[in-house]
């Protein structure tokens, strides 16, 4: 079995989990949304912060989220991939709207997400946080700094171009070459 | 921006970064549709967006804050749809000259049995007058869509205004702690002394009220400490008015200065609908007084 496969196999475990309290929550199950928000309220909150660098802010987001989960459960579907990893991306556009003054939008949340391992499982998470850093910090310093600018400073690709001078296709091969070289580290 | 009828490579994690401009956006869309190798290219990149996301350092959140959610949570309970069992399959054997019914969604009027009716010229009838039933019942169908649609728009309206209340609530109650905070600096403002001239710190009050609501903020400053077993005590003084009896003043309050001289008096206990020709501050046994010893420490009329 290849590393990319045991990856997406192992994944689809917690996603049962996160499933069944999705599922807890569409019957109008409290408790199953405590659940959630205990297992993924940091994760939410700690990306809104680092994009809106206020601490009421990032409760916004992190509030307006969980009961999007609670109003619409059915809006996550298990096979999307891992519900950790959606919220993670989904917080991003919200915050990213949010500095923006701009209407939330939906067409990408809609979108399949290839899990990126157990999120649900905290230590699985932690360790994939370590990795992921130690992936990060060892990116040449344009592609990190342009993936960071990109990612949480919601900087789009020719605004980028603009601030550093650079061109517009090295701007985007730099994300792309920081992602790829994210998941090759993920999976090595 | 298509490559062989593809996404160009570049631009698919610009698509998860949701950086695409609209025009171009749209154009993927339609063809993310059909094409399921850019759909999972692009969902490895979500998926590595959301690995992205874990390197940010994690903070919980506040410790209210899942305290808010769950009563958020439940004021919006939910109805939840009971769960009603399937219509039994259709076992009765069909002529093969007769159509074959679907089976009946289950209703709460299942158990009822219903007897077809003869065919007969009354049929025909019936027929017309079920159409016309079906008519009337869209007729009350739109008229209920457009009343919902109403409702719908009102609430969108009140939950606006609740909002802008709460925030105004919200601004008020910072405005008031922040006036009576303990810790809170109180700073007035003059025309600066000459060089060379030490500039005196005098007592001084500052008083905002609102005679039909009796309302008052009192904030002082500079104030000497009060002797043992005494307190400072504010005064409303009243409009007085010609030919009626003269209006005695109005304790609105007392307080002790902290260590930096400063004090406040926040929404006291006054009487509606005085109006004030000023305001006094006095100094009075503990516990205050029913009317003013003099002297006066503090006067200020209004304008």
């Amino acid at each position: 079995m290849d590393r990319e496969h045991e990856v997406l196999t192992t994944a689809t475990q917690p996603a049962e989990d996160d499933a069944a309290l999705l599922a807890r929550v569409q019957r109008g199950d409290e408790q199953a949304m405590a659940m959630l928000f205990d297992r993924y309220s940091r994760i939410v909150y700690s990306v809104a912060l680092r994009v809106l660098r206020d601490a009421a802010s990032a409760e916004d987001i992190l509030q307006e989220i969980f009961m999007q989960i609670w109003r619409n459960p059915a809006a996550f579907v298990a096979t999307r991939g891992s519900l950790g990893g959606w919220l993670a991306v989904v917080t991003r556009n919200r915050s990213i709207d949010s500095l923006r003054r701009k209407k939330p939008t939906e067409q990408v949340e809609e979108m399949q997400l290839a899990a990126p391992g157990n999120m649900a499982d905290e230590s699985e998470r932690n360790l994939m946080m370590e990795k992921a850093r130690v992936v990060i910090a060892q990116l040449p310093t344009e592609q990190r700094k342009t993936l960071e600018m990109a990612f949480f400073d919601g900087l789009t690709h020719s605004e980028i171009a603009e601030m550093t001078g650079d061109p517009l296709g090295t701007v985007k091969t730099r994300i792309r070459s920081a992602l790829l070289t994210l998941r090759k580290g993920l999976q090595a | 921006m298509n490559t062989a009828n593809h996404i160009a490579p570049e631009d698919l994690p610009l698509i998860a970064l949701q950086f695409l401009p609209e025009q171009e956006m749209a154009d993927a869309l339609v063809h993310l549709e059909h094409c399921e190798a850019c759909r999972a290219e692009i969902a490895r990149y979500q998926g590595d967006l959301a690995t992205y996301a874990l390197t940010s350092e994690m903070h919980s959140p506040p410790a209210l804050a899942r305290e808010r959610l769950m009563r958020r949570v439940a004021k919006e309970k939910k109805v939840v749809p009971i769960e009603r069992p399937q219509a039994a399959a259709v076992t009765a054997t069909a002529h093969h000259d007769e159509p074959v019914m679907a089976p009946r969604r289950g209703t709460m009027f299942d158990t009822e049995t219903y007897e077809m009716p003869r065919r007969n010229r009354a049929a025909g009838v019936a027929a017309w007058s079920g159409w016309a039933i079906a008519a009337g019942l869209a007729v009350v169908a739109g008229l209920l869509f457009h009343q919902r649609q109403g409702l719908q728009s009102n609430v969108k309206d009140l939950s606006a205004k609740v909002t802008q209340t709460t925030n105004e609530d919200t601004r008020a109650e910072a405005v008031f702690k922040t006036l009576t905070a303990e810790g809170a600096i109180q700073v007035a403002m003059h025309v600066p002394p000459p060089d060379g001239v030490p500039a005196p710190r005098l007592p001084e009050g500052h008083t905002t009220y609102l005679a039909d609501k009796g309302q008052l903020v009192f904030v002082a400053a500079n104030l000497l400490p009060v002797p043992q077993g005494k307190t400072y005590e504010l005064w409303v003084l009243p409009q007085q008015t010609e030919g009626a009896p003269k209006a005695s003043p109005i304790p609105a309050g007392t307080f002790k200065p902290d260590q930096y001289g400063s004090a406040s008096v926040v929404m006291p206990d006054i009487p509606k609908g005085v109006s004030a020709q000023g305001f006094g501050v006095t100094i009075e046994e503990d516990g205050g007084a029913k009317s003013p010893t003099m002297p006066i420490v503090l006067v200020g009329l209004g304008i």
